[in-house]
């Protein structure tokens, strides 16, 4: 196993420092870093100017700058950034956001669609699925941006209606924050709530429908049927045996979904204003922030390597067939 | 998700949708506040309470003097870092600070000798005096003769600066120029505190005084701990907030509020559900439609909707040869339609846009003066005229200039995402298709990168906003004279070049606006750039707030953060 995941990783290598040239020369070429400065009323001289093209490494090669960037990379300095922050500093924080809007959504996802997907596919073509089927289809189609909107009107409808504020719309906490803990740790879950539900609901969509169809073709394999003749109880044969293997292809699914959304769920971070990974790629793309850009790439890449490992590591746990070595 | 609640959702996204596709026009301004731009929504303030105001954008440097902040710095230390004079919203009184200063006078015209007098009671929140040392602190740093590599905003006027001298404890601080500079009044707004400059690295060499102003005021991983203003820094999140309270040194009027929270919210979407939800109190985004109208909808909540020194315009790049010839210049701006635009941009939620007249003051200025004359008319025969006076022809609905060659196809580019200048090119290329020109309309993700590109400057036409000031002719100079900064059009002409020279140097303001008018005439004589108007300044504020008033300057609504307060 160990052997097997040291070899998945070295042939990552590879591919990674090619996508980062590639996207190095892409982001290099996509803006002048420098051109809000050039336009500042009153204009900065020249001096600045100079000073900060150096500073930005623009005044040499490209290659060089690449190599540079390469390089730093692995003694931990990320690059200047146009903005002067600190990229190391600033995304690892942004990075831990992003995972605890996307944990708790995932998990809520996960078991939303295990139940849906399950119950789904063992009353399959009754009332209930057409109805859970009715729903998935509903919310697949649904833009986050706009499920986002009709809940932030549905809770502050629900404040209004209470007099009190239960829910909140921007942020993750109040500032300044109420006294004591207890009202903290409310403060805290009135921020998380809405994004919760925005990202559970868009995620768990696609996922009860591929529980469905795994469960429905698992339920017809001839080791089911076996199962079942052999008078094992009908949920052990579909807890035990049938949802375990027809978790496999949900694995796949889900560990891709979830580099995406550790990579930042762009959309519902901006509407809730949490400042994760999605935040910082878009103010980095806006300020042409060319190294912060390449920062947030080069971690995504990693996240999604690491993920697909972990699905992999996955299938030999869930199907004994499946052996890595 | 039961047929219940589903049916709940579907009605609520029915009534968003119908809220956001309101009719044009002034919508329901119930809620609108009018009154003397100075003095509205004055009132008295209960002791205590929490004010939660809206920053767009992030604070990456702290330094209000500093050459790579946004607004948002200016905006949060209006309450803490005091300055000579600020701009009062009614966009032409310059006030003295009289928090800070008790005068400041011009004593002599030759050498032209300034003399500010501190306010006795005037000290930092560490009870430091506030005295002639931190005048002088502003004034090396911005002299590139004393400090070369100091990273500031602006050096106009400090350069001119031969001797500052402090007297009466350091309260008296008189200023002395090698040539005279007009817009005096720009200078040392705000000031800086000598005593912690010097804990930053000021030690009085060039390299100390640049580490203490590019690095220490920056406060890259901190925030401000000092004050000078009526309120000082308790804490300070990156990308979230800023909570200020009141200074306990603060001199001035005293203030009512418990604290004052400076917010980030970068989606300007965002910020009308948050003042809803009461979970801000004063939003001032860039004001469209569908938001008026959602403010407008809002219970408990006012608005003031002002015209600002922001303002919109048409730029040509004379650098690409098509933009050469200031015939079709003319003819293209005297064919634009301005009225019609507004018609069909800020004119559908503010009433009392006009078409802008002057490229370098607003009319509510003293110096505004008419001097487009047909510019911006709509005037198709006019503009027709003009061409085929100058040996154009239009030939098969094909503009061919006089040595018989078609005009080229012009690339006019926008700020992507800004439907109201998208209208405006569109309106644009429209009235330049009735003179057999065709116009290209592009966006552009960066108007810096675009305007500033050495590599050919990839537009013939802009459109774009100006930030106007109330120190004309300060920014105007760097605006259009030869080869000055913000010169984007790469405009030239000796009688212009003057008149900006002559303007910079009078002291009067009857005479600097002379001097003024007579560039935009002659910018109006060469065609060079169509002013279009004035950009709206949206304020929204729950009801029971006090002393909050729109201010389109630079100083933003919280010039006057101090005395902001929840209703007695």
């Amino acid at each position: 196993m160990l052997a097997y995941v040291l070899r998945r990783l070295l042939h990552t290598i590879p591919i990674v420092l090619v996508g980062s040239f590639v996207t190095f020369v892409m982001v290099s070429a996509s803006g002048d870093p420098l051109g809000d400065l050039k336009a500042k009323q009153p204009p900065v001289s020249q001096a600045i100017l100079d000073a900060e093209a150096h500073r930005m490494r623009l005044d040499q090669p490209l290659l060089e700058r690449y190599w540079r960037w390469l390089t730093g990379i692995l003694s931990g300095d990320w690059g200047p950034s146009v903005k002067r922050i600190d990229i190391g500093a600033e995304i690892w924080p942004r990075l831990l956001v992003s995972a605890r809007l996307v944990t708790l959504a995932v998990l809520l996802a996960l078991v939303l669609a295990l139940v849906i997907g399950v119950v789904s596919a063992v009353k399959r073509y009754s009332a209930v699925d057409y109805a859970f089927t009715a729903v998935g289809f509903l919310l697949l189609s649904m833009p986050a941006f706009w499920l986002a909107v009709l809940l932030k009107q549905q809770a502050i409808e629900l404040n209004q209606a209470t007099g009190t504020t239960l829910v909140y719309t921007v942020g993750e906490a109040s500032i300044p924050p109420p006294p004591g803990l207890w009202p903290t740790v409310l403060d805290v879950l009135g921020h998380v709530v809405l994004p919760t539900i925005v990202l559970a609901m868009t995620s768990f969509a696609p996922w009860s429908r591929f529980v469905r169809s795994s469960m429905i073709e698992v339920q017809q394999s001839d080791y089911v049927r076996l199962a079942r003749a052999k008078g094992i109880k009908r949920r052990t044969v579909l807890v035990r045996h049938a949802l375990r293997t027809a978790l496999v292809p949900l694995t796949t699914v889900v560990a891709l979904d979830l580099a995406v959304l550790f990579s930042g769920a762009v959309i519902t971070e901006t509407v809730f204003q949490w400042r994760g990974m999605g935040s910082f790629l878009l103010s980095s793309v806006r300020d042409k922030d060319i190294y912060a850009v390449m920062a947030w790439l080069l971690l995504v890449s990693l996240i999604v390597v690491v993920f697909n490992l972990i699905a992999d590591l996955l299938y030999a746990v869930l199907d004994r067939r499946i052996r890595l070595g | 998700m039961n047929r219940r609640r589903m049916s709940g959702v579907l009605a609520a996204a029915l009534a968003v949708s119908a809220c956001s596709a309101g009719p044009p026009g002034g919508g329901d301004t119930t809620n609108l506040v009018r009154g003397d731009a100075n003095t509205v929504n004055t009132g008295t303030a209960k002791q205590g309470g929490t004010i939660t105001y809206v920053l767009e954008r992030n604070i990456l440097n702290w330094n209000p003097l500093g050459a790579d902040i946004g607004v948002a710095t200016q905006l949060v230390a209006d309450v803490y870092d005091p300055g000579a004079f600020v701009t009062l919203p009614d966009l032409k009184t310059i006030e003295l600070n009289k928090d800070l200063l008790v005068s400041a006078e011009q004593t002599s015209q030759s050498p032209q000798t300034l003399v500010y007098r501190i306010n006795p009671a005037a000290v930092w929140n560490d009870g430091t005096p506030i005295t002639a040392a931190d005048f002088d602190y502003v004034r090396r740093a911005s002299s590139p003769g004393t400090c070369p590599t100091c990273e500031v905003a602006s050096t106009m006027g400090y350069e001119n600066i031969t001797s500052l001298v402090g007297s009466d404890d350091g309260r008296t601080v008189t200023v002395t120029f090698s040539q005279p500079f007009g817009d005096w009044k720009s200078l040392f707004g705000p000031i800086l505190p000598a005593h912690v400059a010097r804990k930053l690295g000021d030690d009085g060499t060039p390299e100390g005084l640049a580490k203490s102003f590019n690095e220490g005021f920056r406060y890259k991983d901190s925030f401000p701990d000092w004050s000078g203003g009526p309120f000082m820094f308790k804490s300070w999140q990156t990308n979230q907030a800023a909570t200020l309270v009141p200074n306990p040194k603060w001199w001035g009027k005293p203030v009512t509020l418990d604290s004052l929270v400076f917010r980030v919210v970068t989606d300007t979407s965002q910020e009308v559900p948050a003042l809803q939800n009461d979970e801000v109190q004063i939003i001032n985004p860039d004001p469209q439609v569908d938001l008026l109208r959602n403010v407008q909808a809002l219970g408990g909540v006012k608005y003031q909707l002002v015209q600002g020194l922001r303002k919109q315009m048409v730029l040509p790049n004379l650098n690409n040869p098509a933009m050469q010839d200031p015939v079709l210049r003319e003819a293209l701006f005297t064919a634009m339609d301005v009225p019609q635009a507004i018609g069909k941009t800020v004119g559908q939620f503010s009433p009392d846009a006009t078409p802008l007249r002057n490229r370098i003051y607003v009319p509510q200025q003293p110096g505004y003066k008419d001097n487009l004359g047909t510019l911006g008319t709509g005037d198709v025969t006019k503009a027709t005229t003009i061409l085929t006076d100058a040996g154009y022809k239009i030939d098969a609905g094909r503009l061919i200039d006089p040595q018989g060659k078609p005009v080229p196809t012009l690339t006019m580019r926008y700020i992507q995402n800004n439907q109201i200048l998208q209208t405006v090119c569109q309106l644009f290329a429209e009235s330049a298709k009735k003179l057999g020109v065709t116009v290209d309309v592009q966006t552009t993700d960066s108007v810096g990168a675009t305007v500033t590109h050495q590599a050919g400057k990839d537009f013939d036409l802009f459109a774009m906003g100006w930030i106007g000031q109330a120190f004309v002719a300060s920014q105007y100079s760097q605006a259009f004279k030869t080869k000055a900064g913000l010169n984007f059009g790469g405009y030239s002409n000796p009688v212009v070049d003057d008149l900006l020279s002559k303007a910079l140097a009078a002291t009067d303001e009857a005479e600097v606006a002379a001097h003024l008018n007579g560039v935009d005439a002659q910018l109006t004589e060469d065609a060079y750039i169509l002013p279009l108007y004035q950009v709206p300044d949206l304020l929204a504020y729950k009801a029971n707030l006090v002393n909050v008033r729109a201010n389109g300057t630079y100083y933003g609504p919280p010039y006057n953060g101090g005395e902001w307060g929840i209703a007695g």
